[in-house]
């Protein structure tokens, strides 16, 4: 269960325009915004919905206007984007992707994903360790994972890249 | 000794949404209520309450929180902040869950 590698591979290449989160929506209240989701919409006017859970994260692109939660709904409910500005500028295009993987082999599971530029220049990194998706920045990030590495014993990078193949770019390992 | 009160902050509901399934699945509770509900309110807060009371109780790191309490009672865990404030729910073994072994 959520050993998923590379499934953000369909952003390579493609131009971001607007990220969002999934908000709940009910009649009696304002839209609440859903911290563990994350809205992409691309250029060519494709949506892919991000959606975090402990030890799973979940990546698709919707065939239809159809948003996903990680719940049930009551009849009453309804899920709408809410925007975010955890991109600036937009559009930005993506040309390689990072994924941080935790834990040994049994246990293993994504804690962090980072899209970069042309010019290997940070776009966004969402951090997917717990059940949220955290957006930060690159900084916060590093900090991070040299806490993940006591936690979890165990960290492996991923780098994809629309003009190369995947290739591990490095092991950090607790003694 | 840490502290066993819980207190909930303005978006409980939304991670009571987020982990009912989990949480009647993991304690065996199914009887829990729609969290829509009060009464499926009160029984995920008492299933905390319970969880804290009686579960092992460790501080260490969730997420960016450096000194979070974990309360685990078989293969539930509460996540708190320091002062008791509920923050999440895990199931035992899986994702971040895997730190409290470490």
């Amino acid at each position: 269960m959520g050993k998923i590698k590379g499934q953000f591979q369909p952003l390579l290449g493609q131009a971001i325009a607007s990220v969002a989160r999934v908000a709940l929506d009910a009649p009696d209240s304002d839209p609440s915004p859903m911290m563990d989701t994350l809205l992409l919409t691309l250029k060519d006017g494709r949506n892919f919905e991000l959606l975090v859970e402990q030890g799973h994260v979940q990546f698709e692109e919707l065939q239809t206007a159809n948003l996903f939660a990680g719940f049930e709904l009551e009849p009453n409910q309804q899920l709408v984007s809410y925007p975010t500005h955890a991109i600036d500028p937009l559009p930005q295009t993506i040309e390689s992707l990072t994924e941080t993987w935790a834990g040994e082999e049994n246990s293993q599971f994504l804690v962090a994903v980072s899209l970069w530029d042309k010019n290997n220049a940070h776009i966004i990194s969402v951090c997917t360790e717990g059940d949220e998706a955290e957006i930060m920045s690159l900084e916060a990030l590093r900090q991070r994972m040299d806490e993940m590495v006591f936690s979890y014993g165990f960290l492996s990078h991923q780098l994809y890249s629309s003009a190369r193949q995947s290739q591990d770019i490095g092991v950090l390992r607790s003694a | 000794m840490f502290p066993q009160s819980v207190s909930y902050g303005k978006n409980y509901l939304e991670k009571f949404r987020k982990h009912a399934e989990q949480i009647r699945r993991t304690t065996g509770r199914k009887e829990i209520g729609k969290v829509s509900s009060v009464e499926g309110q009160e029984q995920i807060k008492a299933v905390i309450a319970e969880i804290v009371m009686l579960g092992e109780t460790r501080q260490q790191r969730y997420m960016a929180i450096p000194n979070a309490l974990w309360s685990r009672l078989g293969d539930a865990i509460v996540i708190r902040q320091a002062e008791g404030e509920f923050v999440t729910f895990l199931e035992a073994e899986k994702g971040a869950a895997i730190a409290w072994e470490k």
